[in-house]
Parts: C-alpha cells; sequence; structure tokens
C-alpha cells in the first residue's frame, strides 16, 4: 500500500521541504539566554521564560515622558466605567503581542506576550517569550500570575486582536483567562477619532512618527516579517533572529505609553502647545463634545476654526459648532455661523435659518427668502435629489403662511 | 389553495381515449394511497410539550416517528429516510426540546446542506418555537435559535455564538467559519448534544468526501471539550441508507425507513416520446415532448412543477412555454427557478408556490430538496433525472397534504440510460436505488481536512485521523514538520503557518471561484468558474428565466462576465475539444477481447468555439471561434484498449468501421514521398520520427472529395506526429464503432454509480497514442482526483458492458441513435453495427451476430 504521502505526491501535490534553510548544529553561544538574558519562572505547567526592563518614569519617549498622567476621569468617562475615576497608575496594563499569524483561528499563537506596567517610581517592560511552542502553558500561567487583578488593559487594536486571541490560547490550554472580563481602552479606536483627518495611516509606528516625534533605530523589523522570523528561530535555535522582535514589541509598548500621556494632555490643556494643529484641536473638540462638554468643544471649535484648516473640515467643524449653539440656545452665535455656511454654499445652513425665521421669529418673509435662496442655489445641481422635496414642501407651506 | 382533483380525472378520461396518447405510455403505475398509522407519545416526552403540540392541531404521532423517537431515548444514531412531509423535522424538533427542558444548557446544531435549505427550516423552527409557551424551557427566542452563515450581519456573530442554543448552518460555514474558530464557540461544543445532518444523499462522491472529513475534525473538537453528541440523520431513498450515514458520521447508525404518513392516491405514469424517424431512430424531442404535456396540464388548471436536467434546459423550457402560451408572459405564472438566480428573486418564486400563483415552474433538481414549496397537483420530470433517489425525491412533489390525488411523469429523453430505463421499468419501482458513494480517505480531501485539523487543535503524536493509522499521520505529520508548517514539541505537532487553511477547502467544486454575471452594471446572476467557461464564453448566448443576453466578455482575471440583454432567434452550443496524458496505471487485466486498466490520468478541455442555433428548427445558423485558455485537471479514469486481435476478428467480417478510408493504389507510395518531403518531421510540432512513421493527413478531409486522385494531390497532404494528427482529426472526427460503444457506457455507468452523467467523461481514439497506437477508449472523472467512480467501473467492467451490449442490441434504430451509440448523420456513418459487433466480441459472443 503506498502511503498518504505517496498518493499525494503522485497527485502533484506539493508537501515535503521547500526552501527551508537546512538545520545546521546549534551554537549554543546564539541561545536564548546569551542573545537575550532572562530569567525561568517555575509553575505547575513548567518553566516559562522571561526578560524585564525598567525606565524611570522621567525618561521619554519622543517628546513625552512615561510618566503615567492622563486624568483617570477622563479614562473613566471614555470608557463608560465611573468606578475609574478614583484608579491609580499601577492599576493600568500596557499589552502587546507578537504572534505567528493573522486571524483568530485556534492555530494562531502568541511567542512573545508583552506587558507594561508602573512600579512606584519606575515603568516595567516584561516580557514572555515562548522558547519553544510547548511553554505556551507554563507562560499563559506565568501572566495570570503577574497581573493584578481587575487591570485595565491599554492596547493598540487589543479589543479585536491580541486580548481575544489571548482568550482563545488560555482555552486551548485549559486554564480560564485573566482577561475574560477586563476594562479595555483600546488606543486604535481612540486615534481613529483624533486623526482620522489630519493623518492618513493611523498605524503605531505612523502615530509615534507623526505625533510623539519618536524614532526607531534599525534594530525594528517591520510587522509582516515577525511569524517568520519566529518560525526560523525554531528551526534553527539562533536566538538573534527575534532579538529585534523584542525590540519592537517594546517599543511598541512605549509607544502606547506616549499615545496615552499625550492623548490625556491634549484633553487636559489642548491649547498648551502653541503650535497645536487646527485639525487636532478640531478632533479634540469632537471628544469633548462626545463627552458633553460643550463649553470646552466650543472653545476649541471656536480656535480651530482660526486655524488653517481644510475646506472639507472646516465646514464640518462650522456645522458641529453651529449645531451646539443652536442646543444651547445661543441664537445670534449660531445664526452668524449659519449665514457664514450659506454664502459658502450650504443648504443645512439656509434650511436651518429658514427654520428660526418660521419657528422663532415668526418672520415668514425672512424664511421664505432663505428658502428661495437654498432653492436657486441647488437648481440643476445634484444635490436637489437630497434637498428639492422638504425645501418645496417649506416654501408652499410658507407661501400659504404669507398669504 | 386546493388541489384541482375533479381535473386530474377529466384529464385522465380524455388520455384514456386518445390513442396517440396512448402509444406513448410505457407504464402507467397507480400508487395506492396510504392511511396513516399514528402512535401515542413516547413516555419521556414532557406533558408541556405534548400539550403544546396539541395546541398547534399535533394530537397524535406518526408510528415512525415514534419508533425514531424511542432510538434517540436509548441513545442510539438514527438515519431517516421517510418521503417528503412525513414528519422528520418533528422528530429532532422534539428531541431537542425535551433535551432542553431536562438540561437548559444543551446545545443543537443542525446542518443543512444549503444556505437556502437552512432559511427555510429556520423560518419554519422559529414559527414553531415562537409559539411555545412551555414551562421550564430556556428562552429560545433569537439568538437562542440562530442561522450562522455567509449572510449572518456580523454585528450579531458575537452574540449568536455566546448565546445560541440551536444553531443552523451549511457545512461550508462549519468548516470554514466555526470549526477553526472553535475557542469562540467553547461554551456551544462543550455541551452540543446533538446533530442534525439533513438530506444526507446529497453528501455523496466529492461534496461528501468533504462532509465526512468535516465530521472528523469537529468529533475531535467536541472531544478536546470532553462532549459527545448523537447525530440524527435523514435521506431520500437511496441504495445504503445506514451505510451511507455510518461513513458520514464514523458511528454506528440505525435506520428508521417506515413511512406511516397518509398519502393520497398517485400516478406514475411513464412516457416515452414517439419515433419520429424510424431510421435515424430519432424520438420526438424531451423538450417538445415535455412542453405539450406542460401546457396540457396548465390549461386543466393543475398546478405544476417541472424538473429539468439542466439549468440551460430550465431556460430553454420557460423560453418555449411562455411563448407557447402568451397569456402566462403577462401573469407572470410560468417561471423559471435554478441556481444562479439570486437568493431574494429564489424566495419569491416559493412564496408564489405555495400561495399558488405561479402555477407552471420549471425548476432544476434545487427544488428537489425539502425548501417548503407545498404540494402540487403534478410533477413533470422531464428526462430521467440519472438515479433513483433523486426521481422519488422530485416525485414526493406531487400530493397535497398527503391526501389528495397527484401525478407524476417521468419523460424519457432519447440518452441511452433514459430509453434502457423505459424499457426495464422495473429498476425503477424496483426497491433497490443505487448506492450514495463517498471515499472520506480520498487522499486530497483527507489531506486538506488534515491541515485544518492541525490548524485546529494540534495533532498527538499517538493519534489517528479517518483512514490513516498512527504510523501514515506522523509520516505526513513529519512531512510537515519538515516543510515548516508544524513544529513537533512535548508531543504535539503544533501549527506554525501563517496561512488559513480552511479557506482553501471547497466543499463541492474544484475550484472555489465565481463569476458574477454583469448586465448594464447590475448583477444578475452567480456561477461557478468551471461552468461560466461553457455558459458565458465571448459571443455566447446566456439565458436565465427566458431571457436573452449576449455574452459581450468574460473576464477570467476579475472573473465577471459582461452580458447584455438581447432578442435574438438562437442559442449557443459550445464546442469542446479534450485530450487526455496518462499519469500512471494503477490496475490492469486482460479481459475478454481487449485489456481494462485504471489509473491517473490529465484530462485537458478547452472551449474552442461554439455553434448557433435557432430555436424551434434546431437548424445551425453558424459557427464561432472563441478565444479561451484549455483547463488541465488530474483525475482517475478506466480505460480499455482493444486488442489487435479483436480488431483483426471485427475487420475481416468487415465490422470494424474505425479504419481510415481506402485511400487508393497509390496511397503506400505517396505516404513514403509526402514523408520524405517533410524531412520525416511534424509540420506542427517539429517532432523527428523515431522508429514509427508519422502520420500522413489530408487538410481537407478525405470524404469531402469525389475520388482520390483529388484528394490525394501533394498539396493536400501533410506530416505529422500522432499526436497532432489526432488534434487535427478532432475538429473532422469520425464516427465510429469505437465512439459509439464510448457513447454507450459512459451513459450507462450510473446504473452501477450514484453519479451524474456530468461526473463522468469519454474519450476514445482509433489510434491512440495511450496505447501505442491501439483502439482505446477511456472514461474518465470530470472531478480533479477523482473519487472512486471508475475504479468501481474498472471492477465492474463486466456488467457495463453486458448492460451495453444489452441497450444497443435491443435498440430498434437502424444505423444508430441518440439512444443508444449516438446519433449518426451529421457525425459520419457505420456507427450502430460496428459498435454492436465490438460489444459482442467484448461479452465473448459471436460478433457477427451484429450482421443479423
Amino acid at each position: 500500500m503506498p502511503s498518504l504521502s505517496d498518493k499525494l505526491k503522485a497527485l502533484g501535490v506539493q508537501i515535503g521541504p521547500q526552501n527551508l534553510t537546512p538545520t545546521k548544529a546549534r551554537k549554543p553561544e546564539y541561545g536564548i539566554q546569551q542573545v537575550l538574558p532572562g530569567e525561568e519562572v517555575e509553575n505547575l505547567y513548567g518553566l516559562a521564560y522571561r526578560i524585564t526592563e525598567q525606565y524611570a518614569v522621567d525618561e521619554r519617549y519622543g517628546l513625552v515622558e512615561l510618566r503615567f498622567r492622563t486624568p483617570p476621569e477622563l479614562i473613566a468617562q471614555y470608557c463608560g466605567v465611573p468606578d475609574l475615576e478614583r484608579s491609580s497608575a499601577d492599576r493600568y496594563v500596557f499589552i502587546d503581542t507578537e504572534t505567528t499569524g493573522l486571524g483568530l483561528g485556534s492555530g494562531i499563537f502568541a511567542f512573545l506576550i508583552g506587558l507594561g506596567y508602573y512600579r512606584e517610581d519606575y515603568f516595567i517592560i516584561r516580557q514572555y517569550f515562548l522558547r519553544d511552542p510547548g511553554e505556551e502553558t507554563a507562560a499563559l500561567t506565568a501572566l495570570s500570575e503577574e497581573i493584578c487583578a481587575d487591570p485595565v488593559l491599554v492596547s493598540f487594536n487589543g479589543k479585536a486582536f491580541d486580548v481575544p486571541m489571548l482568550n482563545n490560547r488560555y482555552i486551548l490550554n485549559g486554564l480560564s483567562s485573566p482577561f475574560d472580563s477586563s476594562i479595555q481602552l483600546d488606543l486604535l479606536h481612540l486615534s481613529r477619532r483624533l486623526w482620522k483627518d489630519r493623518l492618513p495611516s493611523r498605524t503605531l509606528i505612523n502615530l509615534e512618527g507623526n505625533i510623539l516625534a519618536a524614532q526607531r533605530t534599525e534594530e525594528d523589523v517591520p510587522g509582516w516579517m515577525i511569524p517568520q522570523l519566529y518560525k526560523d528561530y525554531l528551526h534553527t535555535g539562533d536566538a538573534r533572529l527575534v532579538k529585534n522582535v523584542f525590540y519592537h514589541n517594546a517599543r511598541d509598548i512605549l509607544a502606547m505609553v506616549g499615545l496615552l500621556n499625550y492623548v490625556g494632555g491634549m484633553l487636559t490643556s489642548p491649547l498648551d502647545q502653541s503650535k497645536r494643529d487646527g485639525l487636532d484641536l478640531a478632533s479634540i473638540g469632537s471628544l469633548h463634545e462626545r463627552f458633553n462638554r460643550t463649553a470646552e468643544a466650543i472653545e476649541l471649535y471656536n480656535y480651530a476654526l482660526k486655524q488653517d484648516l481644510p475646506p472639507e473640515v472646516f465646514e464640518s467643524t462650522l456645522k458641529r459648532l453651529s449645531f451646539l449653539h443652536k442646543q444651547s440656545g445661543d441664537w445670534q452665535q449660531a445664526i452668524s455661523l449659519w449665514e457664514l455656511a450659506a454664502q459658502q454654499g450650504q443648504v443645512y445652513a439656509c434650511e436651518e435659518l429658514a427654520k428660526y425665521y418660521e419657528h422663532n421669529q415668526r418672520d415668514y418673509s425672512a424664511a421664505l427668502k432663505w428658502v428661495e435662496y437654498a432653492l436657486t442655489m441647488i437648481a440643476g445641481r445634484p444635490q436637489a435629489i437630497l434637498w428639492q422635496p422638504a425645501l418645496e414642501h417649506r416654501r408652499q407651506r410658507l407661501l400659504r403662511k404669507t398669504g | 389553495m386546493n388541489g384541482n382533483p375533479d381535473a386530474l380525472d377529466r384529464l385522465f378520461a380524455r388520455w384514456e381515449k386518445d390513442e396517440q396518447f396512448q402509444e406513448k405510455i410505457s407504464a402507467w403505475r397507480k400508487i395506492s394511497p396510504r392511511t396513516a398509522r399514528y402512535a401515542p407519545f413516547p413516555p419521556d416526552i414532557s406533558l408541556e410539550i405534548q400539550n403544546h403540540l396539541a395546541s398547534l392541531g399535533i394530537q397524535n404521532l406518526y408510528a415512525h416517528q415514534v419508533v425514531a423517537l424511542d432510538e434517540l431515548r436509548q441513545g442510539n444514531n438514527i438515519v431517516m429516510t421517510s418521503g417528503t412531509a412525513s414528519g422528520k423535522s418533528l422528530v429532532y424538533q422534539l428531541a431537542i426540546l425535551n433535551s432542553l427542558l431536562k438540561r437548559p444548557q444543551t446545545r443543537a446544531l443542525l446542518i443543512f446542506p444549503t444556505k437556502a435549505l437552512a432559511r427555510d427550516q429556520y423560518n419554519k423552527l422559529a414559527t414553531f418555537l415562537d409559539s411555545a409557551r412551555i414551562s421550564g424551557l430556556p428562552d429560545l427566542t433569537p439568538p437562542a435559535v440562530a442561522v450562522y452563515d455567509g449572510d449572518t450581519p456580523n454585528h450579531t456573530r458575537t452574540q449568536i455564538r455566546q448565546q445560541a442554543k440551536v444553531l443552523i448552518t451549511n457545512p461550508d460555514m462549519l468548516q470554514v467559519g466555526i470549526l477553526p474558530h472553535h475557542t469562540r464557540w467553547a461554551e456551544f461544543f462543550s455541551n452540543l448534544e446533538w446533530v442534525v445532518l439533513d438530506e444526507i444523499h446529497i453528501y455523496r462522491g466529492v461534496f461528501g468526501s468533504h462532509i465526512a472529513n468535516v465530521l472528523r475534525r469537529m468529533k475531535r473538537i467536541t472531544e478536546f471539550y470532553g462532549s459527545s453528541q448523537q447525530f440524527i440523520l435523514t435521506s431520500a431513498t437511496i441504495g445504503n441508507p445506514a451505510e451511507h450515514a455510518e461513513r458520514l458520521t464514523s458511528l454506528p447508525v440505525r435506520l428508521i425507513e417506515a413511512d406511516d404518513s397518509p398519502s393520497g392516491e398517485k400516478h406514475f405514469l411513464l412516457i416515452n416520446p414517439p419515433i419520429t424517424d424510424p431510421e435515424l431512430g430519432l424520438r420526438r424531442s424531451l423538450a417538445q415532448e415535455t412542453q405539450m404535456l406542460a401546457d396540457e396540464l396548465y390549461t386543466y388548471q393543475l398546478q405544476t412543477l417541472i424538473f429539468a436536467r439542466s439549468r440551460r434546459t430550465v431556460e430553454l423550457l420557460v423560453h418555449g412555454l411562455q411563448t407557447l402560451l402568451p397569456a402566462s408572459k403577462n401573469a407572470l405564472n410560468v417561471r423559471g427557478y435554478r441556481s444562479g438566480y439570486l437568493p431574494g428573486h429564489r424566495r419569491a418564486i416559493e412564496a408564489d408556490l405555495r400561495s399558488g400563483e405561479a402555477r407552471l415552474v420549471i425548476a432544476t433538481n434545487a427544488l428537489e430538496l425539502g425548501i417548503d414549496i407545498g404540494g402540487l397537483d403534478a410533477v413533470l420530470i422531464a428526462g430521467y433525472p440519472g438515479n433513483i433517489a433523486s426521481t422519488r425525491q422530485q416525485a414526493g412533489r406531487a400530493g397535497r397534504l398527503g391526501t389528495s390525488k397527484s401525478l407524476v411523469t417521468l419523460i424519457f429523453g432519447s440518452q441511452p440510460l433514459d430509453q434502457f430505463i423505459a424499457r426495464h421499468e422495473a429498476y425503477l419501482f424496483a426497491n433497490n436505488p443505487e448506492k450514495a458513494l463517498i471515499n472520506p480517505d480520498h487522499p486530497v480531501i483527507l489531506f486538506q481536512h488534515l491541515l485544518s485539523a492541525a490548524y485546529e487543535l494540534p495533532f498527538r503524536s499517538d493519534e489517528t485521523f479517518g483512514g490513516l493509522t498512527e504510523v501514515d499521520l506522523r509520516e505526513i505529520l513529519q512531512l510537515l514538520v519538515s516543510q515548516g508548517k508544524l513544529h513537533f514539541a512535548r508531543d504535539k505537532y503544533i501549527w506554525m503557518d501563517e496561512s488559513f487553511p480552511a479557506a482553501d477547502i471547497s466543499l463541492r467544486n474544484a475550484s472555489a471561484d465565481r463569476v458574477r454575471i454583469q448586465s448594464n452594471g447590475q448583477t444578475i446572476g452567480i456561477t461557478e468558474l468551471s461552468s461560466a467557461y461553457w455558459m458565458l464564453h465571448p459571443q455566447a448566448i446566456y439565458l436565465q428565466e427566458g431571457n436573452s443576453y449576449f455574452v459581450q466578455s468574460l473576464n477570467l482575471e476579475t472573473l465577471t462576465a459582461e452580458v447584455l440583454p438581447v432578442e435574438v432567434d438562437y442559442y449557443t452550443e459550445p464546442k469542446r475539444e479534450v485530450e487526455i496524458q496518462i499519469n500512471q496505471v494503477l490496475q490492469s487485466q486482460q479481459v475478454i477481447g481487449a485489456t481494462k486498466f485504471s489509473g491517473e490520468l490529465t484530462v485537458i478541455t478547452q472551449i474552442t468555439g461554439y455553434k448557433k442555433v435557432q430555436w424551434g428548427t434546431y437548424a445551425n445558423l453558424g459557427l464561432g471561434v472563441v478565444d479561451l485558455p484549455p483547463v488541465r485537471f488530474q483525475t482517475e479514469g478506466y480505460w480499455q484498449v482493444i486488442d489487435p486481435e479483436t480488431v483483426e476478428i471485427l475487420r475481416d467480417q468487415g465490422l470494424w468501421a474505425n479504419d481510415r478510408n481506402d485511400y487508393g493504389p497509390e496511397w503506400k507510395f505517396l505516404r513514403e514521398i509526402v514523408r520524405k518531403r517533410d524531412a520525416y518531421r511534424c509540420q506542427v510540432c517539429g517532432t523527428m520520427e523515431s522508429g514509427i512513421p508519422h502520420h500522413v493527413h489530408h487538410k481537407i478531409p478525405f470524404r469531402a472529395f469525389t475520388s482520390s486522385t483529388e484528394a490525394n494531390q501533394l498539396s493536400n497532404l501533410v506530416t505529422l506526429c500522432p499526436a497532432c494528427h489526432r488534434r487535427a482529426e478532432q475538429s473532422v472526427r469520425i464516427r465510429s464503432g469505437l465512439a459509439g460503444l464510448g457513447y454507450a457506457l459512459v451513459n450507462l455507468a450510473p446504473l452501477l454509480l450514484m453519479c451524474d452523467l456530468a461526473d463522468l467523461g469519454a474519450h476514445t481514439d482509433p489510434q491512440s497514442t495511450l496505447a501505442a497506437g491501439s483502439p482505446v477508449v477511456v472514461i474518465y472523472e470530470n472531478i480533479p482526483a477523482g473519487i472512486g467512480l471508475t475504479r468501481e467501473l474498472y471492477s465492474r467492467h463486466g456488467e457495463l458492458v453486458n448492460y451495453a451490449q444489452e441497450l444497443v442490441a435491443g435498440c430498434t434504430c437502424e444505423d444508430g441513435c441518440p439512444a443508444c451509440v449516438g446519433p449518426g448523420g451529421e457525425s459520419g456513418f457505420g456507427g450502430k453495427q460496428p459498435a454492436l459487433a465490438l460489444l459482442y466480441a467484448l461479452c465473448g459472443k459471436d460478433p457477427a451476430r451484429a450482421l443479423s
């Protein structure tokens, strides 16, 4: 009987060695302990390997100090967890993993799990590394033991990837996950919100370059190379292959710290830095608006409108500001903004003005003037489809009212 | 909507007086009505459930349902084969509800072969449960009962994963969307008690072999979570339901085959269209006969479902009937139904069937599955569906509420299989339908799922998988380790690759690619790439619901076909060329008159052109050329090489029609001159002769000339190597006894195997390079890598040849017809007699009998 592999070969299915570097004798001088000195921790499931770095909190990452300085009440508001208002720095755990592939299938695992947390005047980075995939159970157990009870997990895309992926691994190893119901602060979502207009790419590495002005050295590796490097390490035992992955992981964690502090600073004192970008001010304004801090939002929108904004951001910021004024009943401010917008061809502004004159002032002819102005503006243009029926309806009503 | 029993009686009365009609009938069986047998609820079904059923009008169960529930109570797996509307779903609904009452955390998985069927069953289940006010039952409103498939919106998926108790899905979603992500379903798999697998007769061949492996993967996963399942399967009537169920699930399964549901009187009419041309053996076409009958049923106001054998025939019939019944076009009550229509469109047609709005629906076997369309007055099966299970499923669509009278008419086509059954009707009614074959250990299929299984959970070094022993499995896993896909550590093979192997598996097709059919920027349909080559080649007329579209382009990179709606009086038939190479001979044996082989082949097919055929007259309006790349695939085949002695005997008696024409006395000499002139080189590929002389080919076919002198002018002759010669000859194919033999064999193969005709192809060559110039008949599987169909044929060669001999000898045509060795006429002369002589020779009989 031919074996399965023979049959497959006969059918032209490619299995078997393919461009693999031949296994050489393992060189002890390039073992993990030599290249990346660390410690072994033992638990019920065997040994786990980890390395530790320590930074004083007054060190900087790019422009920003590592010290935890985001007001917890802001975080409480953002996460919607009031309890966090009184949280202290040591409850925050920064987390980032390096994995064997993408996706959340059960065939993907983290071979390097980096944690960052504050202890007194230090920021600690601890990286658990699987010298061999068989160490996973021990490593996950050690991780559970190290993490404080009820942590706030700070990550970059951890909500959608790192945390569910780790939860999968705990399940597969028959362990219960310490992250099951953790509060999460995902900086990816926050960054998208803040920099969607300003930065074309909001990957962590782009943010740290553009926002934190931090630079990585040549030691860094691009993310897509990482799975293959680990594979090669397993194959050769040469830890130099993964050294840069440790660097990459640690930098990602530091960048998260920097980013969180930067955002915290932006929210507490947005006008601090005179050179703050108008786009940032508009974004922070909208974040304040979301938190119902109307006064702050109005102030920031006003500042932003004085900067050099791209036309579409200018228009949307002006619109948001006008509606904030409308909500707080500050009609004079709203009207002057709408008149400005109407001049620039904004149909919504004409409609708002018409509403104002019709319902607040009962000045039907003024209202009619704005409706007719809008109708002329859109005549023969694509927006007509959107606006024409409502405007026409309003016009008919106003015509009746004006007799 | 009530049936129309009077109309049926009036129609029967008319037919009885119609002599012409009587002549067409090859059988008229009356199947007596069956009265229901009821039995009390089994004691373990809770009173709350019984009361709930009573409130829905269900006071009793059919006896077979109670037997099924008893088996389940004893912890057995079951497969039920009772007919349409016999209450199979109620059995699993009750079993699941009862478990949920006892153990609220119970989970159940319901797998339906198609998305459409899953939705249909979901709606029924939701209605059933929605009215459930059974105390003690956990909340079963969505998402506790949910469909999880490609159409499930992303934002509801997490909720379903966490909360679904009864999950409805299809095999594709299970294998690619659920199993590889089992950790996200940990709760579900830990408590999974019931697996329902509906319509398992569909899971045969490639599809079934995949499903068996998907279930192997699921079993590894549920074992990991420490749960075990009971299986409830349903099937149409097949020859081996229990065996098939056991091969799919790798578990012992009890067969419940009784059917105690009521059914009305059913008339089963077999119609063989009359012979219109006795010499050529031509019968009135299946399409014409179907249209005539459909016209009559429509006029008698009988709601009718017509089953056509192909998507293309559906369109031809819709077009024909809408023309024939002008009033229907406006009323929109003559409709088509097939895969390739958009889902919403199909749902609308199903609803119109239920409401009675649609009077005449022409469908492919897509409507054969259990989608609820209500019962119909009449079912018209246009052409034998290829196996008994399908025939019975389709017939089961006739009959309302199981009690009123209904009609099933099977109209035979001119294919050999149809005509064989027309003359052996007992085959259809005897209780021995074909077996469903699967090969869960098909190397390529097994290997694909092995990769996925390794992704899902690491293999331990003492594990087995499917038919693989520990040793076999370790060997293959070690290979994967050396390739870097797996890493071996602490007795486990851990997945170490960035790929997602489940995504590369296509459960039904060789390729997962789909082509989008666009008209004026709108998608009007979708079809698989392999069909697109012949349905949507440039300049083809693509038909959908009676409308014609001209194919402007087929883009194989973007996988889109651009079509334009047109009004034309013709349709197109693709022309395809086939070339075969042998990769490896697996078995061979001397048989009577020939040597049979089975082995691995490469089949190269190419659509090279098309023929325009006029509607109605079927006149050939011209040919077109198409430039599409050839498609190569590896498969298995069975072929026979006819012994030189056999050829000699036939030749002596003038019964070998595969020889070249008599090229005249100077031919031998001329051949020398031409070869010498061409420097003994093939003038197409440039190959030099080596030992065996090259062929000399007539550029304009010999038969096109009146004298050999004219045909044999040197300018008309050219030297070609055998391979190039064969290609050149393919365009001028000569009908011969050999081709007739191939035609009969491949067409009768479904008598032995439960397969579709489209699963097999035939290729014949009187001077084959596959057999050093000997005559050869190849039957190959259209399934990449093959599924064991031709191995089965190889081992049953004798039976097959005998069936074919019986068929051809019994055919009344004079010199070949579509029902025996293929049509004569256009493609050549002298087909039947030599084919029959060859068949006699292969059966060990005297070939000279073919002369009488």
